[in-house]
């Protein structure tokens, strides 16, 4: 008798529990979802709208702070200010060195260095005109200040027109200065090609630039700015008061470090060092109020995507209700069922965590390249995100799941499929 | 020799609710042989619906014992019951329960997905049984674009694969048309020729008339069917062929269903012998007996 016909076999003697392979589950649930494609698409694009909410503010929060971070370092992280200290042991001197910035300057991690020193001019007024002109003022308390050349890259001076000075000017003591733009204008400097004049009390030093801005020192702005070699010959500078050091990133406790040994290797108290304030916990501060705002709003989007699954689930379940009586009827056990319908959910929030991840990807980079911001995102999220999504996707369907389950199979087969 | 029967229910009753309950079913007693063809016969709400359901392991008694070939099922835990459905029970519904997103062949191949095995036998042996049903040319076919009478074959090429030990029909022609009907009832006949026991219920005492043997359920209780109608109440299956049915055309399909049905029921021609319903009968007993 062929297999067709091969009815009623032998009495029962045991039976053994229904079994599904994971395949049969995987292909049962999937015609589940494509049954219905229109409706599977919308129920993932709510997960899809949830995680790239989610992967998109955490992208951008990471971004923004990353930006906020790279202006503090820009500005602060990266400098060291060295003055001596004010009381000097008996018979040492606490001096800085001429030479400080040429030396620290060798130093690896160190972008660049300058002496700044606050010049005592005796107390004279600063004018632009040989002659006085009574109708308005022409002299002005302007505070004199002797750089070294290099000093100029250290504080990231711009200037808005002329030059810097350079180390011929220095060593030659001309007279020569830059003014901060401040001081530029209350001294009416503005056309350079003129070749203008300013007169220090009886000292006439020749205008070669204008400093628009500085990152450090911000002083310098409202300062005459003369080199150090000339103060040094005409107002007998003994040492540089400061100096002014930009590190690498990163490089700045080593830095810190070194400089006593590099400038004082004769008296390592004879510095005073400072270099910024930790700025690690400003940034964290920012960061986590920002993670907190944007994960917050990426949580409600992603507990309205679950709800969304939830609810489609929900509703499938109801709708096939028959199918799940016809199932039970052909031998699947409640965990059968409620298995499908687990991985029907899953797969929809698995399949929306992967387009919401793409999607959240795509606009971290595309405000990131509008704002000309470098995009900073965590890679876990791109694999986080699916499984969250399927994580989702599986405490959505977990009532549904369970309301299916519980159908007794007679109830579900009195409704019609 | 005292086989064992392959179904045996004792003193099964089956109540709803428990305030003013209602009783479904009271002290039924039913004993099905293998190879059997009952029919039981009832008006609405008469409970032959619980009794089948039961029966079907899909709804438990509230008191007495069901034994399925020697087994008591009420033993037996929610996988253990899925298991019996899925291997030794097969359903055919009026509704016919396909599913509408599902092509013909993964309809029928349904039946199997609770048991493990590799999916291309599955698919050869969901063929087979579709070729056999007549329906080798709707492989692919979505339920939508089938006409309720190949609907039922498909449920009834389903409820052939895996389970091979009885098959509970419910109504299984009460949403076709008569000749439709009948062209169902034919393959149901050769299915128990060839040693298939079948337990149907229906409303109607005609088509109850083509089993083997009947039984009636009143108000819960069962009673032998002869008792409330003779059998010689009721013309003989050949009686309910039309003849247009057997020639041809009235559900696009019959003409070679009923070609292709025909040797299946050897012994039970339609068109042949004197009394059908005898005929049945004595050609189900010899074929149970050499089973």
């Amino acid at each position: 008798m062929s297999e067709l016909t091969d009815f009623d076999p032998d009495p029962l003697l045991r039976v053994d529990a229904s079994e599904m392979s994971p395949v049969d589950l995987a292909d049962e649930a999937s015609a589940g979802l494509f049954a219905r494609p229109g409706r599977t698409l919308l129920t993932v694009l709510g997960t899809v709208i949830g995680l790239a909410a989610l992967v998109a503010t955490l992208g951008l929060s990471s971004t923004a702070s990353n930006r906020i971070v790279g202006r503090f370092d820009e500005l602060a992280a990266t400098e060291i200010v060295v003055s001596s200290r004010p009381t000097p042991r008996a018979g040492v001197s606490n001096e800085i060195p001429w030479d400080a910035a040429e030396r620290l300057s060798r130093l690896n991690g160190v972008v660049a260095a300058g002496t700044l020193s606050r010049v005592d001019a005796g107390n004279v007024l600063i004018s632009t005109a040989p002659v006085s002109d009574p109708t308005r003022r022409t002299d002005f308390d302007l505070s004199v200040q002797a750089v070294s050349p290099s000093a100029f890259p250290a504080v990231r001076a711009e200037l808005s027109t002329g030059r810097f000075f350079d180390e011929g000017f220095s060593n030659r003591a001309d007279r020569v200065a830059v003014l901060g733009t401040s001081a530029a204008e209350r001294l009416s400097v503005v056309n350079l090609s003129t070749r203008p004049a300013i007169s220090i009390g009886d000292e006439v030093f020749t205008v070669i630039g204008i400093v628009s801005d500085v990152g450090r020192q911000h002083d310098l702005v409202g300062s005459v700015i003369i080199p150090e070699g000339t103060a040094r010959e005409l107002y007998h500078l003994r040492a540089p008061e400061i100096v002014v050091v930009e590190t690498a990133l990163g490089a700045n406790d080593l830095i810190t470090a070194q400089i006593p040994l590099a400038l004082r290797p004769d008296n390592d108290v004879a510095l005073k060092v400072v270099s910024p304030p930790d700025q690690q916990r400003v940034r964290d501060a920012v960061e986590s109020d920002l993670n907190l705002l944007f994960v917050v709003l990426g949580g409600v989007s992603l507990l309205v995507g679950a709800i969304g699954i939830a609810n489609v689930t929900l509703v499938s379940v109801m709708e096939r209700t028959g199918e799940i009586g016809l199932r039970r009827a052909l031998g699947a056990s409640r965990l059968h069922i409620a298995s499908q319908f687990l991985v029907e959910s899953s797969a929809i929030g698995f399949v929306g965590g992967i387009i919401g991840a793409s999607v959240g990807v795509l606009i971290v980079v595309s405000v990131a390249a509008y704002q000309s911001w470098t995009p900073v995102l965590d890679l876990w999220l791109a694999v986080a995100a699916p499984l969250a999504g399927a994580l989702i996707g599986l405490l959505a369907g977990t009532y549904p799941a369970s309301r299916a389950a519980a159908l007794e199979p007679v109830e579900a087969l009195r409704s019609s499929t | 020799m005292a086989e064992v029967a392959t179904l045996e229910l004792a003193s099964v009753s089956r109540q709803y609710g428990d305030d003013a309950p209602i009783h479904a079913l009271k002290n039924v007693d039913l004993r099905v042989e293998r190879g059997e063809w009952v029919a039981i016969e009832g008006p609405s709400g008469s409970g032959k619906s619980t009794l089948l359901n039961i029966l079907g392991c899909l709804d438990r008694p509230t008191s007495g014992s069901y034994l399925f070939k020697g087994l008591d099922v009420g033993a037996l835990g929610d996988r253990e019951r899925g298991g019996l459905r899925s291997r030794h029970i097969a359903f055919v519904f009026q509704s016919f329960h396909l599913l509408a997103h599902r092509s013909v062949v993964e309809n029928v191949m349904l039946a199997e997905v609770y048991q493990r095995g590799s999916r291309r036998e599955r698919r050869a042996r969901a063929e087979a049984i579709l070729d056999r049903v007549g329906l080798s040319h709707r492989f692919d076919y979505l339920p939508s674009k089938l006409s309720g009478g190949e609907r039922q074959r498909v449920a009834i090429a389903r409820a052939l694969l895996g389970s091979r030990d009885v098959l509970l029909c419910d109504e299984p022609t009460g949403n076709l048309d008569t000749a439709t009907g009948l062209a169902i009832m034919e393959l149901l006949a050769g299915l128990h020729a060839e040693g298939l026991t079948i337990v149907m219920i229906t409303h109607s005492p005609e088509l109850a008339m083509i089993a083997s043997r009947q039984v009636r359920i009143v108000d819960g209780e069962l009673s032998d069917g002869s008792s409330a109608h003779g059998l010689s109440d009721y013309a003989p299956l050949e009686a309910w062929v039309p003849l247009e049915a057997a020639d041809g055309g009235a559900d696009g399909w019959p003409t070679d269903s009923l070609r292709l049905v025909g040797p299946l029921i050897e012994g039970t021609r339609v068109r042949e012998g004197p009394a059908h319903g005898a005929d049945v009968e004595s050609s189900t007993g010899s074929d149970a007996g050499g089973s």
